[in-house]
C-alpha cells in the first residue's frame, strides 16, 4: 500500500518477509527484503521502478487503488533486473503507450527479458524530465551493478533514486533508516555490499565522486532493497566509500571443509596458534559445509587475511572449497593475504591448487601452506598450532 | 577492408572485459584506469568482436572503416 516519503513522492513497493534466498538460490536474505517502488505525483505522474514478479498482480491491484494507471505519465525503470521490473509486463500491459526511460543498455535488457517493444525512451546522464515544477535527472550507472543501471535525481525535494546502489536485503514495517535496528541494518549493508557490490569498487568510487561533484543537496536516497535513507544519507555513502577502498578490519578468517575431520582438526589448532601469538585480531572459523556461503563471503571482505583449507579428493580440492573460491575469484577482493592447508592420505594436491585459485582470485599468498597426512597426530597437531602463530604475523 | 579498433576514452569506466578476452589488442592502464588499444590495426577477429560485445558501456569500443 501507498506510504508517504516526502510531499508528492510515496512508496508503492513490497515488503517481503519470507524471502530466504535470492537470484535463484544464490545468494541468502535471512531478514527478507523489500522491493523498493515509487509513485511521484507532481503535475505529471511518474512510477519508479516496480516490484519482483511473483508480487506483479497484487502490486498492479494495489497501485490501481491508489490512482487511475491511465494518469501515469512516465514509467522510470532504473535497473531491468526481474526483481525490480519484475511487475513492468502486468502493469504495461494496462498501459502500453506509455514511455518507459532507461538507459541504453536498460532497453537491451528490458529486450531481452520481456521480448516486447515498449515506448522506450533511452536517456543519458544529465537528461532531465519534467514533471512540472520539479524534474527528473538522470545519471547513469554502468556496472552498479549491471550496464543498464542508473539513478534517477528529483529536484525540489532532493531525493536520490539510486535503486540498488546503498540498498540491502532487509524487510522492515518501518521503511526508514532511523526507524529500525541499526545494527541489523549495518550487517545486511556490509553483507549486501560485499557479496554484490565489491567487483564493482571501483566504479562505486568513481560514481560516488561523480554525483558528489554535481553539487545536488540530497535529503533523501530512496533505495530499491530495505530502508529509505532519510536520516542522515551521507553515512552510506562514506561507508561505500570506505567499503569501495580495498576494505579490511583487523580480522582473519579461515573456513575449510573436511571429510572425516583431519582438515577440521588442523582448523581448529591454526586458530589456536594464531589467538595465542595475536589475542586482537579478530577471528572468524567456518566449516564451509556447516556454514551460509553469503555470510562467509562477508566476512572475507571484512579480513585482512584468509586461511583456506581441503582435504585432497580425486586428485583435487573438496567441490564446496571449489565453489567457494570461484566465487571469491569472481568477487575481486583487494589487499587480502591468504594461506591454505589440507590433510590428504596419498597424493595430496588440494594446497598447491587452492594456492593457484586464490593466486588468480588476487590474493598474496604468504607461504606454502601446511599439509598433515592421514588423521593428524600429536606432532601434526603442534606444527598447526605453530603454523598458526607464523600466520599471524604473516598476515598482518 | 580491415577495420582499426578504436576506444571511446571519455566512456570507458574501466570495466577491463575487453583486455581479459583480448589482450593482444587491448590493455587497461592502471594508472589512467582505463582501456586502450595497444594494436589498433586488429588482431583475432572473433575475440576483437567478443571484447566489444562484452564492454558494459558498449558505445566506447567500436570500429572506424578504415585501413591498415
Amino acid at each position: 500500500m501507498q506510504r508517504p516519503i516526502k510531499n508528492n513522492v510515496s512508496w508503492i513497493g513490497k515488503i517481503d518477509w519470507e524471502l530466504r534466498k535470492f537470484e535463484g538460490e544464490e545468494y541468502s536474505t535471512h531478514r527478507g527484503s523489500t522491493y523498493n517502488s515509487y509513485l511521484i505525483e507532481e503535475e505529471k505522474v511518474a512510477v519508479i521502478d516496480t516490484v519482483w514478479a511473483p508480487f506483479a498482480k497484487e502490486y498492479v491491484e494495489n497501485l490501481e487503488k491508489q490512482i487511475d494507471l491511465q494518469k501515469i505519465d512516465y514509467v522510470i525503470v532504473n535497473h531491468a533486473e526481474i526483481d525490480h521490473s519484475g511487475a513492468l509486463p502486468e502493469l504495461m500491459s494496462r498501459i502500453p503507450e506509455k514511455p518507459i526511460y532507461c538507459t541504453a543498455n536498460g532497453v537491451k535488457s528490458l529486450k531481452g527479458h520481456y521480448h516486447k517493444d515498449w515506448n522506450f525512451h533511452p536517456v543519458k546522464t544529465g537528461d532531465r524530465l519534467s514533471l512540472g515544477t520539479k524534474e527528473l535527472i538522470f545519471i547513469e550507472a554502468p556496472m552498479l551493478h549491471w550496464p543498464d543501471s542508473m539513478f534517477s535525481y528529483l529536484t525540489g525535494d532532493n531525493i536520490l533514486f539510486s535503486n540498488d546502489a546503498f540498498g540491502q536485503h532487509y524487510a522492515s514495517e518501518y521503511l526508514f533508516n532511523d526507524l529500525v535496528d541499526q545494527s541489523e541494518l549495518m550487517a545486511e549493508c556490509i553483507k549486501y555490499y560485499a557479496n554484490i557490490l565489491t567487483p564493482f569498487s571501483r566504479q562505486v568510487t568513481k560514481k560516488i565522486q561523480e554525483v558528489l561533484a554535481f553539487n545536488l543537496p540530497v535529503d533523501i536516497i530512496c533505495t530499491s532493497h530495505g530502508v529509505i535513507w532519510r536520516e542522515n544519507p551521507t553515512q552510506i555513502v562514506q561507508q561505500y566509500l570506505k567499503w569501495a577502498d580495498s576494505y579490511q578490519e583487523n580480522q582473519i578468517t579461515i573456513v575449510y571443509g573436511t571429510m572425516w575431520n583431519g582438515t577440521r582438526a588442523m582448523a581448529e589448532n591454526i586458530v589456536l596458534g594464531i589467538r595465542q601469538a595475536d589475542p586482537q585480531v579478530n577471528l572468524k572459523l567456518y566449516n564451509l559445509a556447516k556454514s551460509d556461503r553469503n555470510d562467509v563471503m562477508a566476512e572475507i571482505f571484512r579480513s585482512k587475511g584468509i586461511v583456506v583449507g581441503s582435504p585432497t579428493i580425486n586428485r583435487g580440492m573438496l567441490t564446496s572449497i571449489a565453489g567457494l573460491l570461484e566465487e571469491i575469484k569472481g568477487l575481486k577482493f583487494k589487499n587480502k593475504k591468504a594461506a591454505a592447508f589440507g590433510c590428504y592420505g596419498w597424493s595430496g594436491e588440494s594446497v598447491k591448487l587452492i594456492q593457484g585459485q586464490l593466486v588468480a582470485a588476487g590474493f598474496e599468498m604468504v607461504d606454502d601452506g601446511l599439509r598433515c597426512l592421514w588423521n593428524p597426530d600429536l606432532n601434526s597437531i603442534e606444527s598447526c598450532v605453530e603454523y598458526g602463530g607464523k600466520l599471524a604475523s604473516l598476515l598482518k | 577492408m580491415t577495420k582499426k579498433v578504436h576506444i571511446d576514452e571519455d566512456e570507458c569506466i574501466g570495466w577491463g572485459s575487453c583486455e581479459e578476452i583480448c589482450p593482444e589488442v587491448f590493455k587497461l592502464e592502471s594508472d589512467s584506469e582505463k582501456a586502450r588499444v595497444i594494436k589498433p590495426e586488429g588482431g583475432p577477429e572473433n575475440l576483437i568482436e567478443e571484447a566489444i560485445g562484452s564492454c558494459p558501456v558498449h558505445v566506447s569500443v567500436g570500429r572506424i572503416d578504415g585501413q591498415y
